[in-house]
């Protein structure tokens, strides 16, 4: 037997679970975009495996297609600068030809979109693995990445690795 | 279903069971977001005092009212709630902070660290602090300097302070 004060409880949280996710399937359309972007991008510079030239270089433009012309790097002491797709492509080329396996990983993000919901700054801890020469290398590093929409969707067009902790000058 | 089976996992009253379940839910949520952390250590910056994989609980209202201060352990938010650094402080606001063959100096003047077990052979130009900046390192100073992630930091990035 229900009884009327369980009815109720059960309308009321029912409702409040409706209503958040109503809001949060409303608020979290950019968020789910640009989040769904990121994942491409990582899914694509990742390799597992020797690749064809020719997988390789469609790769290459397939993660350069992610990118605004031009696109804006500070990631000292690899990238910095402003590079064109063609540019774009080209580096992606290099970078997964020069290791036998990589994969990138997520740790933690931070997305903030604007009021006028145009541009957003998603900052990351990323994670990424290599082997090259049979030799297995590892890397933590916070990276900034500003997002502009365009018609072509979601678009990096900034990159910057950052730190919470500053090096002192000189070291 | 058996009256027994039922009142084991509905209680005495269906409604009180499920909004005593919804406030536990609510105060567990709270208490871990909000109030404490468990964090695992990935890597050996802290090493040999804290060892790599170790876990550690972490206080997040530490330092909602109070500051942190010179040889606690605080963790250090990088973005998101889930990674964090976890380094001690060396360096207030204010001052000035170098190393010297692998003593510490706090305004020119030497400052044991009683913590290191090996005090290492770093070497840094005086760094003066802003008034919110504080300098933090981890304590595995047999890393050379150049590949220890140490440096300052904002007040506002220190999120909480190790409880154990």
């Amino acid at each position: 037997m229900v009884n009327r004060s369980f009815q109720i409880s059960a309308v009321l949280l029912l409702t409040v679970i409706l209503g958040l996710s109503l809001a949060w399937f409303l608020q979290g359309r950019d968020e789910r975009r640009i989040l769904q972007r990121q994942e491409e991008l990582v899914e694509l510079l990742s390799k597992t495996a020797l690749e064809k030239e020719l997988a390789a270089l469609t790769r290459a433009r397939q993660i350069s297609i992610l990118f605004t012309d031009p696109v804006s790097t500070g990631m000292e002491p690899y990238l910095t600068g402003s590079h064109s797709r063609q540019d774009m492509a080209g580096l992606a080329y290099h970078l997964r030809s020069m290791v036998e396996e990589l994969s990138i990983e997520i740790a933690d993000h931070k997305l903030e979109i604007a009021p006028n919901r145009n541009s957003a700054v998603l900052a990351t801890v990323a994670r990424a693995k290599a082997r090259s020469g049979g030799e297995w290398m590892s890397d933590l590093r916070e990276v900034e990445m500003r997002w502009s929409k365009t018609d072509d969707g979601w678009l990096v067009n900034a990159v910057t690795f950052t730190s919470a902790i500053k090096r002192p000058e000189g070291l | 279903m058996n009256s027994g089976f039922r009142r084991l996992i509905a209680g005495r009253s269906l409604t009180t069971t499920l909004w005593r379940a919804a406030g536990l839910a609510v105060i567990t949520w709270i208490l871990f977001t909000q109030v404490l952390t468990v964090c695992r250590l990935d890597g050996a910056s802290m090493e040999p005092t804290m060892r790599d994989r170790s876990v550690r609980l972490v206080n997040l209202l530490k330092y909602r009212t109070g500051s942190p201060a010179r040889g606690e352990v605080v963790i250090i938010r990088a973005a998101g709630r889930r990674v964090f650094y976890l380094k001690r402080i060396l360096g207030l606001p204010g001052e000035t902070v170098s190393f010297e063959n692998g003593q510490l100096f706090i305004d020119g003047e030497a400052h044991d660290e009683t913590y290191l077990k090996d005090q290492g052979i770093w070497t840094m130009s005086p760094v003066i602090l802003k008034s919110s900046e504080y300098f933090v390192a981890g304590d595995n100073r047999s890393v050379p300097i150049t590949r220890h992630l140490m440096g300052t930091v904002e007040r506002g990035r220190i999120a909480g302070g190790l409880l154990w």
